[in-house]
């Protein structure tokens, strides 16, 4: 029965298939839906993707989501375990900490900050980064020389110390941390922009637009940068997990995210002391940076690999 | 000023003695030294014709062509368009100036920006001299496309998706795209299948018919040279060697040079080949060349007068040949 009625239908979607690959043929999808469609076929990358877009969420609607606000102390819930554990409070589900604090609260609201922190360090470093990388590689001579002398100079320094250095002159603070991350990180998009720039600069095509009449702005941003994105993006991403983890350091050394803020990496540092004692306290922030590194790299690497037209077929 | 016009008796593109020279370091503490990758070209182009440019590798071919086509400035000499001397632009005579000269380049790999669709590669060169809409710049290029024989739907792919062949008849599109009236083809089909050379080349003659441009056609490839070129300048370190038709050049070659580059061409037919020696030694550096004629220390009948004494182009049986002995030799 089934199968008599695929056969009887089967001329007409052969000629609507048809008419489907002509129609593709002749108008390309835009280059959003393709680089979309490329990007759904790699299972990891969209793995990778929902998890952001949930954490995402979480961040967005803690105020909602989260059951206790989270910075509420519960004098008569220190350290309580999880749900799933002996002698759990019911009302905390993933446990308390050692001043009675909701973890899972603490958790979702730190999604807010440590999202935050990884976004607009990564953006801003990789603004400045591929603006200088870009004039450096494009113009060459003494403008390069000088750019990438003051980068190796700051590559000269230990990150943490650097940034612990802006820091004390800035002033402590989760901007202020911010911003001395994003200046850490800079030489690492400079250098990379920079090399993909110098390389692409003598390939024929570049003369060819030179050719064609286009003016300096044209041929760094719109001929030769495209063309030296995928390696910043798998950087950018791999930036957004160092950047939440070098925010955590900052907080840990009281220069970052202030007590009582329920920044992930801070949390990690205030429980270091429970390690032995009170596992859960420690454990899950450490698993939500985890994966959120995690899916970051995930989704990086899958947006390099749908952006790159010869990954195409 | 408007070097579009033709004037008649006034040669489509003339260079006027074209040097080029690049300075070079040779590490700390030394003078940098000079190479002369052109040391004064002189030749002339009309409308439609092709002119062959041969040598070995490193004898400044490319270098000419990078000249003309305006990407370096020549440190010497002047390039004409329909007898004005073109110097230094202006933002509009340069859009002129692209919509006279444009390039073709030899890697058809290279040469087209793997980022972009076939459409926006076209497109960029109309966007960038033309003012037309959007509607009527892809309807430019998708005639352009029609032209080189590029099917429509070919509009919105990328490079990748296409062969060395398809590629190379997408980089001669955008040369064509604003008609121009000079194309300098580096090497344009050294870097495909013999197969394809010949659908390529067979391409670039129907268009010079059709659209009436003219060639430099840049090639190391003697058998190519033969089957397109109107002249044939033959060059050598930087200078002139041999200058003249195409056939006379092929039917007799008067310079050494050209008859041991002649002579190295493999062919099948044994009473086409032309008896010579063959090459020795390499091609000298272009820092320090030899004086007096560059060539006379690969060249069997030199003497002492061409190690002192640089030779001259001069006219010779019809053609300019740069050699002491020609008439001994000839």
């Amino acid at each position: 029965m089934t199968n008599q009625n695929t056969q009887s239908t089967t001329p007409e979607t052969a000629a609507a298939e048809v008419v489907a690959v002509e129609d593709q043929k002749i108008n390309p999808p835009s280059p959003f839906m393709e680089t979309w469609n490329y990007f759904r076929k790699n299972r990891g990358a969209y793995v990778g993707l929902i998890v952001i877009c949930f954490i995402l969420f979480m961040a967005a609607f803690a105020q909602w989501i989260a059951p206790f606000d989270p910075i509420a102390q519960d004098r008569t819930a220190f350290l309580k375990p999880p749900i799933w554990m002996e002698g759990a409070d019911p009302r905390y589900i993933l446990g308390t900490d050692a001043v009675g604090r909701d973890i899972l609260s603490r958790l979702i609201h730190g999604a807010q900050l440590s999202v935050t922190i990884g976004v607009f360090v990564v953006i801003i470093s990789m603004i400045a980064g591929i603006i200088l990388g870009l004039v450096a590689g494009y113009f060459r001579g003494w403008i390069e020389v000088g750019i990438m002398r003051m980068m190796d100079t700051m590559l000269a320094l230990p990150s943490l110390i650097m940034a612990m250095a802006i820091v004390a002159i800035l002033g402590p603070g989760l901007e202020n941390a911010m911003l001395a991350i994003a200046i850490v990180q800079l030489p690492h998009y400079v250098r990379l922009s920079r090399a993909s720039v110098v390389s692409e600069l003598n390939k024929e095509y570049v003369i060819a637009s030179q050719i064609a009449g286009a003016g300096h702005i044209r041929q760094m941003f719109v001929n030769i940068l495209p063309n030296c994105m995928a390696p910043l993006i798998v950087q950018g991403t791999l930036g957004i997990s160092s950047a939440i983890l070098d925010a955590a350091a900052l907080g840990f050394l009281g220069l970052g995210a202030q007590p009582p803020l329920p920044e992930w990496g801070t949390m990690l540092a205030e429980a270091r002391e429970f390690v032995g004692s009170a596992w859960w306290v420690i454990t899950f922030p450490g698993l939500c940076i985890l994966v959120t590194v995690l899916a970051f790299n995930l989704m990086g690497d899958g947006l390099r690999d749908a952006l790159d037209p010869k990954m195409k077929r | 000023m408007s070097f579009l016009d033709a004037k008649p008796g006034v040669p489509l593109l003339e260079s006027d003695d074209l040097v080029r020279h690049y300075e070079v370091s040779r590490g700390l503490g030394k003078p940098s030294a000079m190479v002369k990758a052109l040391d004064g070209v002189s030749f002339t182009l009309e409308a439609k014709k092709t002119l062959a440019v041969v040598g070995e590798s490193g004898c400044g071919k490319s270098t000419l062509g990078r000249q003309l086509t305006l990407i370096e400035k020549p440190s010497a000499g002047q390039l004409k368009i329909n007898g004005e001397a073109v110097g230094d632009l202006s933002d509009k005579e340069a859009k002129l100036f692209r919509r006279t000269v444009q390039m073709i380049f030899q890697n058809p790999y290279g040469s087209l920006n793997p980022r972009k669709k076939v459409g926006q590669i076209l497109g960029e060169p109309v966007l960038l001299n033309m003012d037309l809409g959007r509607k009527e710049r892809e309807e430019r290029v998708r005639d352009t496309m029609a032209k080189v024989g590029l099917r429509p739907e070919f509009y919105g792919r990328y490079p990748h998706m296409f062969s060395g062949g398809q590629r190379q008849r997408i980089a001669i599109a955008r040369a064509l795209i604003l008609e121009p009236k000079v194309i300098v083809a580096d090497e344009p089909v050294s870097a495909l299948d013999v197969s394809v050379q010949a659908q390529v080349l067979n391409l670039m003659m129907d268009l010079q018919e059709e659209m009436n441009v003219a060639y430099v056609f840049i090639s190391h490839d003697l058998s190519v040279v033969r089957h397109i070129a109107d002249d044939v300048m033959v060059m050598y370190l930087g200078r002139v060697a041999e200058k003249g038709p195409t056939e006379e050049i092929f039917a007799k070659p008067l310079h050494p040079y050209t008859r041991a580059l002649l002579a190295s061409a493999p062919k099948i037919d044994p009473a086409h080949r032309v008896k010579a020696e063959p090459l020795t030694g390499e091609l000298p550096s272009p820092i320090n060349p030899p004086s007096g004629c560059a060539f006379h220390k690969r060249c069997p009948f030199a003497t002492d007068h061409c190690a002192q004494v640089r030779p001259e182009l001069r006219m010779y049986e019809g053609r300019e040949v740069a050699c002491h002995r020609v008439e001994e030799i000839a």
